[in-house]
């Protein structure tokens, strides 16, 4: 009788919700933190009517599809489908939908950062999972809105053809040595990394290698796979910040790439939030808990990411293990950014000119 | 005798000559359509530049801020020099080419109508790439083959202006080339034919009476390429950053992705482009005006009085062939090559043995591949029909009717081209997410936002070949008895077929490559193609990109000679 | 002065081929006014376009002055550039950005002629043309006479050898028309160019030329002095096309001096066909002013009286045209200033043997 009442409230909220402008936010939230002991069932059946997902993420093509047939086929009455563009249009697209109140985003996957923007924005609502549970407290929001599900490493990335094994650099201060003259590219728009090594070293010291680095007359090429691709194909010898899983890839094709740690390797994790006027609630938790549980992970996994689940190895396990990284807190980045990006120009983009 | 007569009865109304026309109202409708979408993105966005500051800043904060930023003389000057170099060679290449293929009977004439249009094919993307991987100054294919040849350096490096103003005036030129080859078509082939008569040999007629006689049409063209490099994004984005080139579309571009959103700034300078734009577009109407002067079709047939080259036929040929080998053949001799391999690799020994067709596999598995396609075919064809119908009215109304203010339609028709993509796919979202139309994320959004892009484009067409009928065809075509209506229909459309099926090509193949506004506006489920090729660009999975274009191109192709084919059928091509 | 031999020409339009030119042969002596004279598209324009090289011939050749200009077999294609030609377009083909002078120079520009000698030889044509004083008007604000006589005065300025023209006055309403033909036949006998003239319509040719060629689907079926094709038409084309005749079908009795010819209305005489038997059939043409019309009937004195019923009559003002039933057949015949007959009356008309001309009855191939 209860369960009844249960789903009966959760239809009706469903119900008003579809209608526009007359809907209240609790259905979502009410959605979001369920966790009685039916929860599963119940979440499956209001999705069977739902019918639909939407998720918002910065994922490849490459890895979304594999990953949304895997739950499609755990789930066959969700068709999902995916919004796919790069992490800061993402979250661009998601904050102007919501200020144009217009909620099309079930499920949010991005970038510690963009997620935070997200976030600052009030489109996030927080949820529970069960799956949740798995993960430390530093890959979780402490009031419930976002929980971690992979990271991008950057390392520093270079062509075997052109950079002998003995130079390969061991340490940041390697890549200020002379022979790195114009020999080095840096993504356009990689401010996190400098902000994230900023805040580890501190002012002074960062201050005066990153002008230093600057001088060393770097390119800039846009996009972290496509600075990787043109590493391999020899454009470039190297960078400082390429993703690692991405380097791993081209190295197991077979080209003439490798990666190598520099410590600390500054870790931008990817992030999995609910959308606070999600059109498909049901659907969009049942998601969430499968790219939190063990199976999503897996499949990540094997498509060659660093994924955040404690106790799924990423493929290599080396990948993801075995050296220190480091995080940037979101709101603190994005307070300064300005600063950073000013910092950013002057010092590395315009210096090498 | 005169008699009074009996007033009509009441029931009777008009007399069947008076019946009202409702034909009429077409040119009124369509022009209220090109303002419509010229102004609703406008409109938000001079709005957003004014509403969008931080509380406490004065009215016009955001204009200060942008025109005070360091670099700022800098970048108008880069964004100048880029549009007018790309659009002088783009208009040069365009201009020949189309004197070749229209007064001439230079070889590959076939070849040149069909492969000259597929530049416009390639997604901007796709065709910067494949440059980019003959050029790059390390592993550019061309500079490794130069260097193998004993040159000491790479001779070219595209990431510089120069680059930069190579892949676009190449990429323009099929666009140059369609609108001269309408120009020439609808020029008066006599005028020529009585130069050469009267002694002037193949230089001196060109010097002397087809080039003074094209001037209005090569400044048309001009202006219309100059505008459009203004707004172009793919070219800054991915040859200038490299190049520390920054111009008006790639400094939008930055100010959109800032959060704080800060579309204030963004907006400035589109406004800014805008404004560069008007006065452009103005000067233009001025010149446009004098159309009497140059009508140039009477009523005499324009097609098939060709020039024999004689001997030089070859060495044009062999030019024209250099041409395509250029625009067509390299670009996506690049693109096959690199589908081919797991990863880029310069061609050897190693790399013949490495090909695979994995990434083919891979590409087409995509469900957003079939879906992007779809889409973007549908999106193409009904933007065409639509732009050119509304365009023929609208450039009739600019030119042929006597309506006060017509300088001004002409200019919010055209205004568009100034507009970025990047800029309308802003606008448009702005605007759609305020009024309560229900489009935002839906194919509809996008068709709104190809309309916005491609009228102007449709409206130059038409006006440049409105711009050489002589009005005394309509004129009769009046006094005969024929209401705006059927005038409309049977005499200036099909005078504008040229025109319309030149510029309707133009706007399919281009409507098929858009992206810039698409990339913002697309929704799920309402994805486009080139949307999905810069997706898989950004995640650096340039193999299947490269699939995916050169699957394009090659559908493009056999689309292009087929329409070539049937153009000749109906003797609309020059044979 | 220009002979043309054997030239045949083929469009291709679309899937289709046209041939325009079948096999034409003329010469025009020097100094002569030739006109090529036929319905549209009959291939005149084509041939026009062939002597000043705007056109390639498939096959034959073409003699300009004695100079070989054109052969398909011997691969000589003199480019119009260099066959010191005049040509005046159909639609003048007035250059739009320069002046009156400017059009006018441009041919002995281009021939790098001193600026003296341009400046006095430009004064000289605009003076012959009736342009004089008009050099700085720009082009575009003449009015149509005036635009033809420009075209005229450029094509003419630097002495060319011959002079063509495409349907010149086409474009001109009748008065003004007929006043510049006879000032272009003036200018034309001052000048004493040769010249080669295509048009459509036959009162103009009759006019202006000393050589008529008349042409239908590619053919020139007859060529001859004025007086000669309109009096004795050697096809029934050229006699249905070069003024106005009677044709009448018939069947040739017999020769004897004047020829024998039966047909529906009776039998008549006429001038003997040549080259056809008797016992063949044969086509008569006798032209409306050449029979006369009387409400008694008239003194035979050796000519073809017929009897017939007077059905309309079209009043032309200086003259008018009766249409006479007789037999079967309907005739025309012209009238000038006499009050005729009321219709339906009886009446009879006369005819004259001489005047009568027989022509074989189907087209030489």
């Amino acid at each position: 009788m209860v369960r009844v009442l249960r789903v009966g409230a959760v239809v009706l909220a469903l119900g008003l919700l579809s209608l526009p402008g007359t809907a209240a936010p609790d259905p979502v939230a009410a959605v979001a933190l369920y966790k009685a002991a039916d929860r599963q069932q119940v979440l499956e059946s209001a999705a069977r009517r739902e019918g639909r997902l939407l998720l918002y993420s910065a994922l490849s093509l490459e890895e979304a599809n594999p990953l949304l047939e895997a739950f499609t086929k755990k789930y066959p009455f969700i068709r999902a489908e995916i919004y796919r563009a790069s992490t800061e249009d993402v979250a661009l697209k998601v904050i102007t939908e919501y200020r144009g109140r217009k909620y099309l985003a079930d499920v949010i996957e991005l970038s510690n950062i963009d997620l935070g923007k997200v976030q600052n924005e009030g489109i996030l609502t927080p949820f529970l999972s069960p799956r949740a549970g798995a993960y430390p407290r530093s890959a979780k929001s402490a009031q419930g809105y976002w929980v971690m599900t992979r990271a991008n490493m950057l390392v520093a990335g270079y062509n075997t053809r052109l950079v002998a094994a003995a130079d390969v650099p061991k340490s940041y201060d390697d890549l200020l040595n002379p022979r790195w003259q114009g020999k080095m590219a840096i993504e356009a728009d990689d401010q996190i990394w400098l902000a994230s090594l900023w805040e580890f070293w501190g002012e002074a010291r960062a201050r005066e290698y990153f002008a230093r680095l600057g001088r060393q007359g770097l390119q800039v090429r846009k996009g972290h796979s496509a600075l990787a691709e043109l590493i391999s194909a020899g454009e470039v010898p190297l960078s400082p910040h390429v993703y690692n899983h991405r380097a791993e890839q081209l190295k197991r094709r077979g080209a003439p790439m490798d990666w190598t740690v520099l410590d600390p390797v500054v870790a931008v994790p990817q992030m999995i939030g609910l959308a606070r006027r999600a059109p498909n609630p049901n659907a969009a938790m049942l998601f969430i808990d499968y790219m939190l549980s063990a199976e999503g992970q897996g499949v990540l996994a094997k498509l060659g990411r660093v994924v955040a689940h404690p106790f799924v190895a990423s493929d290599p396990p080396y990948l993801g293990r075995g050296f220190r990284y480091i995080t940037l807190d979101p709101a603190k980045f994005l307070a300064q950014f300005d600063r950073y990006n000013g910092l950013w120009e002057e010092l590395l983009v315009r210096a090498g000119r | 005798m005169s008699q009074v007569l009996p007033p009509p009865p009441l029931w009777r109304g008009r007399s069947v000559l008076e019946r009202p026309d409702p034909w009429r109202l077409v040119p009124g409708l369509a022009a209220a359509a090109a303002a419509y979408l010229a102004f609703s993105p406008v409109i938000f966005l001079v709005y957003g530049t004014l509403a969008h500051r931080e509380p406490g800043g004065i009215l016009f904060i955001n204009y200060l801020r942008a025109y005070t930023a360091p670099g700022a003389a800098r970048m108008l000057g880069n964004s100048l020099a880029y549009a007018s170099g790309g659009a002088v060679l783009a208009l040069l290449l365009g201009t020949v080419l189309a004197w070749l293929l229209e007064r001439t009977n230079t070889a590959f004439r076939g070849g040149l109508y069909v492969l000259a249009i597929v530049p416009l094919i390639l997604p901007g993307v796709l065709f910067s790439i494949a440059w980019i991987f003959l050029l790059s100054p390390n592993i550019g294919l061309i500079n490794m083959a130069a260097r193998s040849l004993g040159l000491a350096s790479a001779p070219f490096n595209i990431y510089s202006l120069a680059g930069m103003i190579w892949v676009d005036g190449l990429h323009n030129s099929p666009l140059a080339f369609l609108l001269m080859s309408a120009a020439f078509r609808a020029m008066n082939p006599a005028l020529e034919e009585s130069a050469w008569v009267s002694g002037a040999g193949l230089g001196t007629g060109l010097r002397r009476i087809t080039l003074p006689l094209l001037v209005p049409s090569l400044l048309s063209v001009f202006l219309l390429l100059f505008i459009r490099n203004l707004g172009n994004f793919e070219v800054p984005a991915l040859i200038g950053r490299p190049a520390g080139i920054e111009v008006f579309t790639s400094k939008i571009w930055a100010a959109t992705r800032r959060y704080p959103l800060d579309f204030g700034l963004a907006g400035v300078y589109a406004v800014t482009l805008l404004l560069l734009t008007s006065l452009a577009l103005f000067v233009n109407s001025r010149l446009v005006r004098d159309a009497r002067r140059y009508a140039t079709v009477t009523g005499e047939s324009g097609r098939g009085r060709v020039r024999d080259l004689g001997l030089g036929r070859l060495l044009v040929g062999a030019g024209v062939l250099v041409y395509l080998m250029v625009i067509v053949v390299l670009p996506l001799g690049v693109l096959l090559w690199n589908s081919l391999l797991p990863f880029f690799m310069p061609p050897s020994q190693a790399a013949l043995a490495a090909l695979t067709l994995g990434n083919y596999a891979a590409a087409f598995a995509y469900p957003q591949v079939s879906r992007g396609l779809q889409n973007s075919v549908l999106l193409a064809a009904g933007t065409a029909v639509l732009v050119m119908g509304i365009a023929a009215s609208v450039s009739w109304l600019i030119i042929r009717s006597r309506a006060r203010g017509r300088w001004l339609l002409d200019v919010v028709a055209t205004v568009p081209i100034t507009f970025s993509g990047v800029v309308i796919g802003v606008g448009l979202i702005w605007t759609y997410l305020t009024l309560p139309v229900p489009i935002y994320g839906t194919l509809w959004i996008l068709l709104i936002a190809y309309l916005t892009r491609f009228l102007p484009y449709g409206v130059r067409a038409c006006s440049a070949a409105l711009v050489q009928i002589d009005r005394a065809l309509e004129d009769v075509g009046e006094v005969s008895g024929a209401t705006w209506g059927p005038r409309f229909r049977r005499i200036v459309l099909p005078l504008l077929r040229p025109a319309l099926l030149a510029g309707g090509t133009y706007i399919l193949v281009v409507t098929v490559r858009e992206f810039s506004s698409s990339v913002l506006l697309w929704g799920p489920r309402a994805e486009v193609f080139s949307v999905v090729l810069f997706d898989l660009w950004q995640s650096g999975l340039f193999q299947q990109v490269s699939a995916l274009g050169s699957v394009l191109c090659a559908g493009l192709i056999v689309l292009a000679s087929g329409f070539w084919w049937l153009s000749r059928r109906h003797g609309l091509s020059p044979g | 002065m220009v002979h043309v031999e054997g030239l045949a020409k083929q469009f291709r339009v679309g899937a289709r081929t046209i041939p325009a030119v079948r096999g034409v042969t003329f010469s025009i002596p020097r100094g002569a006014f030739f006109t090529l004279l036929g319905p549209s598209g009959c291939g005149k324009t084509t041939i026009l376009r062939c002597i000043a090289g705007l056109e390639q011939p498939d096959t034959g050749a073409v003699w300009v002055d004695g100079r070989l200009v054109y052969s398909r077999t011997g691969g000589t294609a003199v480019p119009p550039h260099l066959r010191d030609l005049g040509v005046v377009f159909q639609s003048y083909a007035i250059w739009p950005h320069m002046t009156v002078y400017q059009n006018v120079a441009f041919p002995l520009e281009v021939r790098h002629r001193p600026a003296r000698e341009i400046r006095q030889r430009v004064r000289e044509v605009l003076e012959l043309v009736g342009l004089a004083g008009l050099e700085t008007r720009p082009a575009p604000n003449l009015s149509g006479g005036q635009q033809q006589r420009l075209a005229l005065a450029r094509a003419l300025v630097h002495a060319p050898k011959v002079l063509l023209l495409d349907e010149p006055l086409s474009n001109l309403d009748a008065k003004l028309r007929a006043q510049l033909g006879r000032e272009l036949r003036a200018i034309q006998r001052r000048v004493e160019i040769t010249t080669c003239y295509v048009t459509h319509d036959q009162a103009e040719a009759l006019a202006l030329s000393d050589l008529v060629g008349v042409m239908t689907e590619g053919r020139l079926v007859q060529t001859g002095p004025p007086q000669e094709v309109y009096a004795r038409p050697r096809d029934p084309f050229v006699a249905g096309f070069v003024g106005a005749a009677n044709l009448l079908p018939g069947v040739l009795q017999s020769v004897n001096g004047l020829a024998l010819v039966e047909t529906a209305c009776g039998p008549l005489r006429c001038t003997p066909p040549i080259g056809l038997a008797p016992g063949g059939d044969v086509l008569l043409c006798v032209r409306p002013e050449d029979i006369s019309l009387t409400t008694e009937p008239p003194a035979a004195a050796g000519r073809n009286v017929w009897r017939g019923v007077l059905e309309e009559i079209v009043f032309g003002g200086e003259s008018s045209e009766a249409y006479v039933r007789v037999a079967a057949v309907s005739l025309r015949v012209r009238n000038s200033g006499a009050t005729l007959p009321p219709a339906g009356s009886t009446v009879y008309v006369a005819f004259s043997p001489e005047r009568c001309v027989a022509v074989r009855p189907s087209a030489l191939p």
